[in-house]
């Protein structure tokens, strides 16, 4: 009996559940998770006063600053003879707010001292994504005398150069009509730099080529909404699904005419909105799910566009299952009583939470589903589906204690800041404990003696209590897991077409143990000869998962997609699917694990 | 929470309307360890599979019989399947559409029946089997010919150059090409061969009229004593116009020869004597010269192939046709005027038997698994139709091979055995399918039979279908329904002709065994069919508006809860077919609700608020589940299948927090919702129904009480934690 208990405890596996997250710094996800350095360089000379007299040149920069994911980081800078004013980077709004009230358009465009100022503003951290100038003149340098000027120009090109060494990119809008078309000095910058250079007029209106450089080359992941805006009525209407988890939304209307009657409704009811001359903005931090609406109304046949920033911060979570598993003894060593040796095989399942209350796995959201991720573990790289919002990963981790995973992204419509690498403990069960055979044979007279008396005894009182052996066998059995489920088993290809009828194992009611493939078909009436089934094995493990475990020599076991390792146990859960393709290269079938209802199980 | 389940009536079709275009099982392909399919897959799936119309079937299925010549055995063979074998340009596609004269013929007896209401005993199915005789191709031809006639006219009477004449050319030549399909394939010519020469041969015979005479046409006028006298013509009188008309005749007909010659490579002077006479008016004076006795053989030669060419033609087609005519019942039960829930049709183009093979299991579960296992329900399929279920209880599968040798009997092709509608009911439990099933469509299992025999065959056929998991989901329909009885379906063609030995003309033979008849052996449409359509069209709130009184409707609920066999519902609620039979006696009907057996249609004597009723009505909605006393109405699993799914969307897959809210008091709750619309004749939750819950911690599952008017009936589902932990 004791010899018994030791073989339950031999195979029985272990579950260890360890969702502990140690964060350790942040890393970069491959999704703008780092933010962009941005500065913005504006000329206030005495010329732009004629362009800017209704205020579009300011109201495009604020439309600009505040439509920018949280984490970039903003400076300006304004010059005309000399410096007007300078902003550092990550200042805040409201410092931003304060300086462009004050700006003037007087005097020259010395524009080599404000690239100068405005490259000079730039970090030196080399995790930034990526860093720009946005400069917005309205033509070349100019100063009052000519020894200036050309100090101003070299000054400038010396800008260009440090700003092409820092990996800077420069975008300048030219602004007015008097620049359009012509090659200027001070279009050099955006060259050199692999920037562009941006018409007012040509290339539309300040706000659009604002709004253009912020979607098509500052590379922020966003989703453009279409279809909400009705320009022969000239109005919209706006109904955005917020999900869950998120962290931030910014909401962007632009347009090329004023918005009016703008209604908010936020399922917060936060309605506060930034709001300029040809813009509108929504950005809410921590918002609870539900439905965004906007309406307004502005003149007909008028240009609106609009866009959504969302941003989720959010870390892998990581959940081990580790379990002992025996390297397969050959026969002389089993016979020789040598000891198994035991290897720990474990799965990881990696979700993707986000850091709110309510810990939101991100990757059940719609989307996600069947989406190919890259991810290392343990600085090993991997790639897999997510299957209902998992990925499950299968390692042998004899040689590690500890896991440390990495998720990366790829390209997505929302940014996601996210907290990894996370590091999980492993903790490994211990081997089972081997009891060495030993001889037996001066107690094998007794113990059939002593067996006789006890099974005469029990059938004794087995007729007499029936229902008394029952629950004790429940008994035996609650110390391990039991099978729970069914099979239902499809031959999909067989030897000479034959048709096999599709057929029903229940597993649920059987013994805990294993179970071999070939017993499994032959109760089902289903006989295959030397087909490698009798070395396909069966049995119960957590989470009523049933565990299989490919020891033969010829045949592919597969678990959904994934070919099972030989002699590794792989858990399959309800709704799984097992392919089996046997050593004869010719028979082929299918298992689908099903669970039973309550009711099922009483059959 | 709002209705997220915009359909509850998508139906799947067991069935092969045509070889040649996509199946499911091809289209699904390898799901090795696959689980379900990708969106794409399930559009393109759609693309040639979903049909929404019965003319969306044939635009979609191209349905289409292969036809060859045997030069061995001199004829005709005509095939469902593409023969590989024969070339393409030795291959005619008939293409069976409406235009199909078999086709159109039983698709009009339906519309004809309905219309006049008549049972089968009365109803003169002869009067509407012989459109497919040579007069009616005659009739129908003729005017076509008569317009080409006028316009050909018209054309020629124009001068060179004068624009109105090309108009008239593209009239002429799109009217040419019409032609041209009776012209460019013999099978074609025959009719008009045929009645060509009767019409040349009888001239003047006038049906039953003794007197053979010597035709000379003449006119009327009064004899010098006042008495009137047929006298012959004077042949000089020809007038102008009578010459114009020859001279239009004569263009015409070298027009039709030449455009004859020009289609048809190996032609020859008979045949395009034939087709300038068929498509020139008779009233015309041109005239050629007559071999009689050569015609005479022609005649009856025609006449025979025409017999045995059509035979062969309806005893491949018909299996086919019964099959189309079935899914043009199923779409007739939903009024075309009405913009809802429409029923829409998945064919599989593959049979039960294919489906039903092990090996394409898995794929159907990979692609049910997509479209049922999700809580997107816009693909979701609710109905199965299985037509043409063998009525040999023990039927197995066609690749179960035969260990010993069985009793010989004739094998009867395209049943469906019981074993494959076991393997694929199965599979339909799984998923929440329905399966409406009706044995093999003959004269066996007609309401005349039903209303002879009773019930008692039905419910011994069903025997092995019933207390298994899957009965619930079975439905046996029945009777099935005749479009032209078997004992009524005998076309005469035509009689032989005869030369009289007495005056040496030809004429019509009197004998009976000269008149050449044909037997289609009757036309049927298998119950399942229509029950499933009359199922499907009243899922729609529309249909329900526009049956009932509207103001008891709600526009958002489906008719999931709609129970016909309740109230008056049937009375109101019937199927587009014309009564059949006068009735079932009182002692069948005993038998029928003693135990509430199957999905019964009736074809009784019924009057509501003052109509009499002339259509075919539901008796019984029940399926196979049984509690040993009676069977269980259909709607009962309709309304689970549509909590559970409901439920499932709600609580985002069965969350157990989730559940509470969508069972508790709050207004806003999905039950308070349902609740507050019992009063609706398509309410989810109708009057003396409720739903209750019970969580069994345990085992982590969910059980729901659903009470329908007294009546529990449990559905299981899992419960979702949130937390995995639990071992």
């Amino acid at each position: 009996m004791k010899h018994f208990k030791m073989m339950v405890v031999g195979i029985t596996l272990f579950l260890i559940l360890n969702t502990a997250l140690i964060v350790l710094a942040d890393s970069d996800g491959g999704n703008h998770d780092k933010g962009n350095e941005i500065v913005f360089l504006l000329d206030t000379s005495v010329s732009m006063k004629h362009y800017d007299k209704d205020k579009a040149i300011m109201d495009a920069l604020r439309q600009t600053m505040y439509g920018l994911p949280s984490r970039d980081k903003i400076g300006f800078v304004a010059y005309n003879t000399e410096l007007q004013a300078v902003v550092p980077l990550g200042a805040g709004t409201k410092e931003l707010e304060e300086q462009l009230e004050g700006i003037s358009y007087a005097g020259y465009t010395n524009a080599g001292e404000g690239l100068r100022q405005a490259v000079g503003l730039f970090s030196e951290d080399p995790e930034v994504d990526a860093r720009y100038i946005v400069m917005l003149t309205d033509g070349e340098i100019d100063m009052p005398d000519v020894e200036r000027r050309e100090g101003s120009r070299s000054l400038y090109e010396e800008a260009v150069s440090l700003a092409k060494e820092k990996g800077i990119q420069i975008y300048i809008v030219a602004i007015g009509e008097a620049s359009a078309g012509r090659r200027l000095h001070i279009f050099d910058g955006a060259e050199m730099t692999d920037g562009a250079i941006y018409w007012e007029g040509q290339s539309g209106s300040i706000s659009k080529i604002m709004s253009r450089i912020v979607k098509e080359r500052m590379k922020i992941p966003l989703r453009n909404l279409t279809g909400f805006h009705d320009g022969t009525a000239g109005r919209g209407e706006i109904r955005e699904e917020i999900p869950s988890g998120l962290s931030r939304l910014k909401l962007v209307i632009t347009g090329n005419k004023e918005l009016k009657e703008v209604s908010v409704r936020t399922p917060d009811g936060n309605e506060e909105q930034i709001t300029g001359q040809q813009f509108l903005i929504l950005d809410l931090a921590h918002p609870s799910p539900g439905e965004l609406f906007i309406r307004y109304e502005t003149e007909e046949n008028a240009d609106v566009e609009a866009y959504v920033i969302s941003e989720y911060t959010a870390a892998p979570k990581v959940t081990v299952n580790c379990w002992p598993e025996e390297v397969p003894r050959s026969e002389e060593e089993v016979k020789k009583n040598v000891p198994p040796v035991y290897e720990h095989a474990a799965e990881a399942v990696i979700q993707l939470v986000a850091a709110t209350e309510e810990q939101e796995n991100l990757w059940e959201q719609d989307g996600f589903e069947d989406r190919e991720i890259h991810y290392t573990i343990n600085g090993t790289p991997y790639s897999s589906r997510i299957q209902q919002g998992e990925l499950r990963q299968n390692l042998l981790v004899d040689s590690v204690d500890e896991l440390e995973v990495t998720v990366e992204l790829g390209e997505t419509e929302e940014i996601y800041y996210l907290q990894q690498p996370v590091r999980v403990m492993i903790e490994k069960p211990p081997d089972p404990v081997f009891v060495p055979k030993t001889d037996y044979h001066p107690l094998i007279g007794i113990l059939c003696c002593l067996f006789l008396a006890l099974f005469a005894l029990l059938m004794f009182w087995l007729r007499k209590k029936n229902h008394g052996s029952d629950s004790a066998e429940q008994k035996t059995n609650l110390k391990s897991e039991p099978f729970s489920g069914k099979l239902n088993l499809y031959a999909v290809r067989t030897a000479g077409d034959k048709e096999i009828p599709p057929q029903t194992y229940r597993l649920f009611g059987c013994l805990s143990g294993r179970l071999t493939l070939k017993q499994v078909l032959e109760a089902c009436g289903i006989r295959l000869e030397q087909v490698g089934a009798e070395n396909i094995m069966l049995y119960p493990g957590p989470n009523h998962s049933l565990m299989i475990m490919d020891q033969s020599e010829g045949c592919t076991v597969m678990r959904g997609m994934e070919i099972v390792k030989k002699g590794i146990g792989y858990p399959v859960y309800y709704q799984g699917k097992i392919t089996v393709s046997f050593a004869d290269e010719e028979t082929e079938i299918e298992l689908h694990y099903k669970n039973l209802k309550p009711s099922e199980r009483q059959g | 929470m709002g209705n997220v389940i915009k359909q509850t009536n998508r139906t799947m079709l067991m069935e092969v309307i045509n070889p040649e275009k996509m199946d499911l099982v091809t289209l699904v392909g390898d799901v090795r360890g696959v689980e379900s399919l990708s969106d794409d897959k399930i559009k393109e799936i759609n693309d040639h599979l979903l049909v929404r119309s019965f003319d969306e079937v044939l635009e979609k299925f191209a349905p289409t019989v292969y036809c060859y010549y045997n030069a061995n055995n001199q004829k005709v063979v005509y095939q469902l399947e593409k023969p590989e074998q024969v070339p393409e340009e030795m291959l005619t596609e008939i293409p069976l559409n409406r235009q199909n004269e078999f086709m159109g013929m039983l698709m009009n007896m339906v519309d004809t029946k309905r219309a006049e209401g008549m049972i089968n005993v009365d109803f003169k199915f002869e009067k509407l089997t012989d459109m497919i005789s040579p007069k009616k191709v005659m009739d129908s031809i003729k005017q076509n010919r008569k317009e080409l006639q006028y316009t050909y006219g018209e054309y020629a009477k124009l001068e060179e150059g004068d624009p109105k004449k090309l108009d008239l050319a593209d009239k002429l030549n799109v009217m040419f090409e019409e032609a041209s399909a009776n012209y460019n394939n013999v099978m074609a010519m025959l009719p008009l061969a045929i009645e060509d020469i009767k019409t040349r041969l009888l001239l003047g015979d006038g049906g039953n009229q003794k007197d053979h005479t010597p035709l000379a046409l003449g006119v009327l006028s009064m004899g010098d004593e006042g008495e009137l006298r047929v006298l012959e013509a004077p042949k000089v009188e020809s007038t102008a116009l009578a010459t114009v008309d020859d001279n239009v005749n004569f263009g015409l007909i070298e027009a039709l020869k030449e455009d004859y010659h020009a289609i048809n490579e190996e032609g020859n002077d008979y045949v395009a004597a034939l087709v300038s006479r068929t498509f020139c008016p008779l009233t015309s004076t041109m005239e050629g010269t007559i071999d009689q006795e050569q015609e005479v053989a022609n005649y009856n030669s025609y006449l025979e192939f025409y017999r045995e060419s059509k035979d062969a033609f309806i005893k491949t087609v018909k299996p086919l046709i019964e099959k189309l005519l079935g899914i043009w019942c199923y779409f007739e039960q939903y009024p075309k005027k009405l913009k809802g829930m429409r029923p829409s049709m998945l064919i599989t183009n593959a049979s039960n038997e294919t489906l039903a093979k092990t090996a394409n299991l898995s794929r159907l579960i990979t692609y049910l698994n997509t479209t049922n296992a999700k809580n997107e329900f816009g693909n979701t399929v609710w109905y199965a139709v299985m037509p043409n279920v063998s009525l040999d209880q023990y039927s197995k599968m066609k690749l179960t091979r035969e260990r010993f040798r069985g009793n010989a009997k004739t094998e009867k092709t395209d049943v469906n055995s019981v074993e494959s509608l076991t393997r694929l009911l199965d599979v339909f439990k799984d998923y929440g399918i329905q399966c409406f099933f009706s044995y093999e469509a003959d004269d066996s299992t007609t309401f005349n039979a039903l209303a002879t025999e009773g019930i008692a065959k039905y419910e011994d056929r069903c025997a092995p279908l019933m207390g298994k998991a899957f009965s619930e989901y079975a439905i046996p329909c029945l009777p099935n329904f005749t479009i032209i009885p078997k004992d009524k379906s005998g076309v005469v063609l035509d009689r032989r002709m005869v030369m009289n030995p007495e005056d040496g003309r030809p004429e019509l033979s009197k004998e009976k065994d000269d008149i050449m008849k044909l037997w289609i052996e009757g036309v049927y449409v298998g119950a399942a069919y229509v029950a499933a359509g009359l199922v499907a069209a009243y899922q729609c709130p529309e249909y329900l508006k526009d049956k009932f009184d509207k103001v008891k409707v709600d526009p958002e609920q489906p008719g999931v809860r709609f129970d016909i066999e309740a109230d008056d519902h049937g009375l109101v609620v019937y199927t587009t077919m014309a009564k059949e039979i006068t009735g079932f006696t009182n002692s069948i009907k005993n038998e029928i609700n003693r135990k509430n057996f199957g999905f019964v249609f009736s074809s009784e004597n019924a009057v509501y608020k003052g109509n009499d009723i002339t259509n075919i009505m539901v008796y019984k909605t029940r399926n196979l589940m049984s509690d040993g006393y009676t069977f269980e109405p259909i709607y009962k699993t309709q309304v689970t299948n549509y909590i559970e799914r409901v439920m499932r969307h709600g609580t985002g897959d069965f969350k157990e927090d989730s559940i509470i809210q969508f069972f508790s008091n709050n207004p806003n709750s999905q039950k308070s919702q349902w609740l507050s619309k019992r009063e609706c004749l398509n309410a989810v939750l109708g009057k003396g129904d409720d739903v209750e819950y019970l969580i069994d911690e345990e085992n982590d599952y969910c059980t729901l009480n659903i009470t329908f008017n007294g009546n529990v009936k449990n559905l299981e589902v899992e419960i979702n934690r949130l937390s995995a932990n639990r071992t």
